[in-house]
């Protein structure tokens, strides 16, 4: 097996809140290889956008912190407790994220080439004249109809579905080998997602580089992944290749995901299956399995002592659970 | 072309706002304010002296009448002589206004560019120990008064118990290009300024800090953050353009103060023959010609500078369009 290209182990996030100390990611680990696409899905606050967000160091300190056994290497170099201005050289060159929403994730008081040209001239030793060529091809790259006029508009004048082309082109504008698409596609219409989630695959190919894509959204994961990273409440329930994860769920929170997503070609259901329960609150959190009150296979094992999670070095797949299903 | 027509409009809309502000100030400080034969005829005058003194000043006259006179001094300009020293109102003004804003010009300045570069500095270290600092310093400096703070300063650098480097009042500079020494005016504008500066830092940085605290929450600024931006350019660049909106707001709609209130404090405590001085005398006298003068350009100046303001908001947030 090669190196990763990203290795994160004992990841550990807390966040100091009014209610104490919260651990919002606790003890994970993954490795992403060059080139492949990763999935990272899970409900609504189980950690998977803020784990990240620190991968690029952007845990907002105070409050957050990064725990201290914590290590995420890229490329062999730890990240954790990096020099902020070290880590900064890497933001958008090395590692590049997309984000969100479109609407509020470009300053809406500069036209989009000024923030594009801001990116390549700080990254790249290049002037402003070349900076502001790079930027109109790369917005050509990402199918945008007359780049040179729009490279001088400002984002509200552009739709929601242009917004993120030119928040991926801003990405991909240094050659990062590691892209981080936090639900890229969530804000967008459905016919919008597919030409973006498109878009990205192309330019993936085209730079050769590693997409961490993290979403709720198993459909896009289904059709763009490799392979899936599947997080629970701050732990990482399983992990394995999307044919595993979708077809061979070992894990019963992943089977329960699964069987809660609407299917259009099969056989009518008159209920969509739901996962029975609520995710326990972060700030009390049960001494076992964190999935043990939702699931229908708990045993007083589950109760006492959280399952961990081995990763099989050759096939990179695992699941964190006493009674897995084979 | 937009812009000139927004302009044009703006203005045309404010002459309501003028001529009620006109009819609220006529109202209560002409018509119903001192009778000022009394006060020109002095103690020994008959009954008929001060009903001739009456008849002239216009008194007897109908309020139409009266109103109607008080707007054509408003549109001519001309608000007559002051009762006081029978010099004419604008020019009394054009003598102390220049002076007035000298004064206050250089504090105002550095005071706001003071507090901005505290704002941003400790909204970016919110909850910090820098923050707190700042914020208590900030807090300190409001609760400390401005007669104690005028004292303290003219103590430290313009007696013999501190540094003597200034003149404690006064104001020998030329107001006139070829009499204009620029040695002269930091003499005279150095302690002023200092006194503005430390009064009005606290009270700015609070509200600056405030409004870029609520910026740095916002998405682009992680964006930002995420593509490798500094602090420097973080702040400077993202942040800061983002905020003008409030921060212009607050500093141009304090101009008219700065240009007809100067500072009374200020003005009486160094000595400075500035407007301020000038229409704090007539208050007290009920000088109607320069109360009245005050009032009308006072509002005058708001109309032009909120206009101001709106075509500036354009300027800054390509967001807004003048419609």
């Amino acid at each position: 097996m090669t190196t990763p290209l990203l290795s994160v182990k004992d990841l550990v996030i807390e966040f100091n809140t009014e209610h104490g100390l919260i651990r919002a990611v606790d003890r994970i680990s993954f490795d992403i290889f060059e080139g492949e696409t990763v999935g990272l899905v899970g409900e609504s606050g189980c950690g998977k956008s803020i784990t990240s967000l620190s991968i690029l160091g952007l845990i907002p300190s105070p409050p957050g912190r990064i725990g201290a056994e914590s290590s995420i290497k890229y490329q062999g170099k730890e990240l954790v407790g990096l020099p902020e201005e070290q880590l900064r050289l890497m933001r958008g060159h090395d590692i590049s994220m997309i984000f969100q929403e479109p609407m509020t994730a470009l300053n809406p008081v500069f036209t989009v080439g000024n923030q594009m040209m801001e990116v390549i001239m700080r990254h790249k030793k290049v002037n402003k004249k070349e900076a502001l060529k790079m930027a109109v091809k790369m917005l050509e790259d990402v199918g945008i109809p007359a780049p040179e006029k729009r490279v001088h508009n400002y984002p509200h004048q552009l739709s929601g579905g242009m917004r993120q082309r030119v928040m991926i082109a801003m990405a991909l504008s240094c050659n990062p080998h590691l892209l981080l698409a936090d639900e890229p596609t969530t804000a967008l219409d459905v016919t919008i997602q597919a030409q973006v989630m498109d878009l990205m695959g192309d330019m993936q190919k085209k730079q050769n580089m590693a997409v961490i894509l993290v979403t709720h959204d198993l459909g896009v994961v289904a059709e763009f992944c490799q392979r899936v990273i599947v997080m629970y409440c701050g732990h990482i329930a399983e992990v394995g290749t999307v044919d595993q994860i979708f077809n061979r769920p070992q894990h019963p929170y992943t089977k329960g995901l699964l069987a809660s997503v609407p299917r259009v070609l099969e056989e009518k259901v008159e209920f969509l299956p739901t996962i029975s329960g609520t995710v326990p609150d972060l700030g009390n959190l049960p001494k076992g399995c964190r999935f043990a009150d939702r699931c229908e296979r708990a045993t007083e094992e589950c109760n006492a002592k959280p399952p961990q999670l081995t990763i099989d070095e050759k096939t990179q797949a695992g699941v964190a659970c006493y009674h897995p299903y084979k | 072309m937009d812009t000139l027509r927004y302009t044009l409009r703006k203005l045309l809309y404010s002459v309501p706002l003028i001529l009620g502000v006109t009819l609220l100030s006529f109202t209560l400080m002409v018509y119903f304010g001192p009778d000022m034969a009394y006060e020109k005829l002095g103690k020994n005058a008959t009954e008929e002296d001060i009903e001739r003194e009456r008849e002239k000043l216009g008194y007897n006259k109908p309020f139409v009448v009266r109103y109607g006179n008080f707007l054509t001094s408003v549109l001519t300009f001309d608000f007559g002589e002051s009762f006081s020293t029978n010099q004419r109102v604008m020019d009394m003004f054009a003598e102390t206004i220049p002076v007035s804003i000298m004064v206050a010009l250089p504090g105002f300045i550095l005071g706001n560019l003071i507090s901005i570069i505290f704002g941003l500095w400790a909204a970016y270290h919110r909850g910090q120990r820098l923050d707190k600092t700042i914020m208590a310093g900030a807090v300190v400096g409001m609760s400390i008064s401005f007669l104690i703070v005028v004292i303290v300063f003219q103590l430290l650098l313009c007696s013999d118990y501190g540094l003597n480097m200034f003149p404690t009042t006064g104001w020998e500079v030329g107001m006139n290009l070829e009499e204009f020494n620029i040695l002269d005016y930091f003499e005279y504008v150095t302690v002023p300024a200092i006194c503005t500066i430390f009064v009005s830092v606290g009270y700015n940085t609070r509200f600056y800090r405030a409004v870029f605290v609520e910026e740095l929450t916002r998405d682009h600024v992680r964006t930002a953050k995420a593509f490798g931006c500094g602090p420097v350019r973080l702040l400077f660049k993202h942040v800061l353009k983002n905020s003008l909106i409030p921060i212009l707001t607050r500093i141009i709609l304090s101009l008219p103060f700065v240009i007809i209130g100067g500072s009374i404090i200020i003005e009486s405590y160094f000595g400075i023959p500035g407007v301020g001085s000038v229409v704090y005398d007539a208050i007290v006298n009920g000088d109607q010609p320069i109360t009245k003068a005050a009032v009308v350009c006072t509002a005058i100046l708001y109309v032009f500078f909120l206009t101001l303001t709106d075509i500036l908001y354009q300027v800054v947030d390509p967001r807004i369009s003048l419609k």
